[in-house]
C-alpha cells in the first residue's frame, strides 16, 4: 500500500513538474519573443540604438533563463538560439541591417518551435 | 566524461531504487508488463548517460512515469481478475490428464521440443509420468505427475521429522542479528551461552546457524585460535 501511495506522489510530482516546464517555458519565450520582435521593429524603424539596447538585453535575459530550460529541454536546441543572440548586439552595431533582421526572424521562428514542442497536443505526441 | 560519470551514476541510483520499488521479482519469473518496464527502464537510462547533449529529467521523467504505471498496474491486478487476465494472460493446461493439448500448443506456439526441455528441467523424463503440465503466465511451467510416478513423501512412509522450525543466520562475519534470532525464538542470552560453551568469542565467528530446537552450526573465521 506503501508503494501506491509513493506512485501517488511521483505521479503528482511528475504531472506539477511537466506543468511548471510547460508554463515556464512559455513565459521565457513569450519574453524573449516580446524582447527580440521590438528590437526587429525598431531597426526596421530605423532606430539603431534601441535595436541595439533591445538585443542586449534578449541576450542578457537568454542568459539568464538557459541554466533552468537546461534541465529539461535538448542542450543542442538551446545552443543554436545561444549562438544567434550572442550575435544579435554585433550585427546591430557592425553588420548588416538585413542579416540582423534576418537572424531575429530565425531566433523568432525557433522561440515559437520551442514554446509549441512543450505542448502535449496530438502532434508533438504523435 | 566527468559529465557521463556524474549522470552514470545518478542513473544506477534511480535505475536500483525502481527496481526496488517495483519490488522483488527473479528476472525469469517476471510477468509480461514488468519485462516490458524493466526493458524500457534500461533503454531509457542509457540515452542520456551517453548524450550529454540531452538533458538528464529527460530520462528520469519517463522512468518515473513507466514506476507509477507498474505500481498501479500491479496493484489493480491483485484487486481485478479481469485486468490481470488482460495483462499477464491465464495459465494454459498442456498436458490435460495425461493428453497432451496440442490445440493449446498451438496457440502457445510451443514445440514438443519446448515442452520436452521444460518437462526435463523438471526432472520428468518420460512424457507417459505426466499428469498435468500448465505453462504459467510467467511463461514456467509446472507440472504435476501422475500418482503412481510421484516421488513418496515421509508422510506417506511413515517418516516425519519434527519440526525444528526455521534455521537462520543468526551470526555472519562476527556481525550478531537480532532479527534472525527472533525468527528461530533465540536470544543474546542464549548465543553468549553457545560461545561460551564452546570457547569463542563473536569475532571469531564466520557463521553461525541456528533453529528453534536450538541445533547450531558454526564455521571459525579463518586464522581465529
Amino acid at each position: 500500500m506503501k508503494r501506491v501511495w509513493f506512485a501517488f506522489a511521483l505521479m503528482l510530482a511528475t504531472i506539477v513538474a511537466s506543468v511548471l516546464g510547460i508554463s515556464h517555458t512559455r513565459r521565457i519565450t513569450d519574453r524573449m519573443t516580446a524582447t527580440v520582435t521590438q528590437a526587429k521593429s525598431a531597426q526596421e524603424d530605423g532606430d539603431a540604438g534601441k535595436a541595439l539596447r533591445l538585443s542586449e538585453q534578449a541576450a542578457e535575459d537568454w542568459h539568464d533563463a538557459h541554466d533552468t530550460l537546461g534541465v529539461y529541454m535538448e542542450h543542442t536546441e538551446l545552443h543554436q538560439i545561444d549562438q544567434i543572440l550572442c550575435g544579435l548586439p554585433e550585427l546591430c552595431e557592425h553588420g548588416s541591417e538585413d542579416q540582423f533582421l534576418s537572424d531575429c526572424d530565425k531566433v523568432l521562428a525557433q522561440f515559437h518551435y520551442m514554446s509549441e514542442s512543450e505542448i502535449p497536443n496530438l502532434r508533438n505526441i504523435f | 566524461m566527468a559529465i557521463s560519470f556524474v549522470r552514470t551514476l545518478l542513473l544506477y541510483i534511480v535505475i536500483v531504487a525502481a527496481v526496488r520499488l517495483m519490488g522483488k521479482r527473479q528476472i525469469s519469473e517476471l510477468q509480461t508488463s514488468e519485462l516490458v518496464v524493466t526493458l524500457l527502464i534500461s533503454n531509457l537510462a542509457s540515452v542520456p548517460m551517453q548524450d550529454t547533449g540531452k538533458p538528464l529529467v529527460g530520462g528520469l521523467v519517463p522512468i518515473s512515469v513507466l514506476v507509477i504505471c507498474e505500481i498501479f498496474a500491479s496493484g489493480l491486478m491483485v484487486k481485478n481478475g479481469f485486468f490481470r487476465r488482460m495483462i499477464c494472460g491465464r495459465p494454459i493446461i498442456v498436458i490435460y490428464n495425461g493428453e497432451v493439448q496440442q490445440r493449446e500448443m498451438r496457440r502457445l506456439r510451443m514445440t514438443t521440443e519446448d515442452l520436452f526441455e521444460q518437462l526435463r528441467q523438471k526432472d520428468v523424463f518420460s512424457i507417459r509420468d505426466v499428469a498435468y503440465a500448465i505453462v504459467e503466465t510467467n511463461g514456467k511451467l509446472s507440472v504435476i505427475k501422475k500418482p503412481d510416478k510421484e516421488q513418496p513423501t515421509a508422510g506417506m512412509l511413515n517418516a516425519v521429522q519434527p519440526d525444528t522450525g526455521l534455521e537462520t543466520v543468526v551470526i555472519s562475519d562476527g556481525q550478531l542479528s537480532d532479527v534472525s534470532l527472533a525468527l528461530c525464538g533465540k536470544n543474546r542470552n542464549w548465543v553468549e551461552n553457545v560461545l561460551n560453551k564452546e570457547g569463542l568469542l563473536l569475532p571469531d565467528i564466520f557463521l553461525m546457524t541456528a533453529n528453534a530446537k536450538g541445533d547450531y552450526f558454526i564455521v571459525r573465521k579463518e586464522g581465529s585460535k
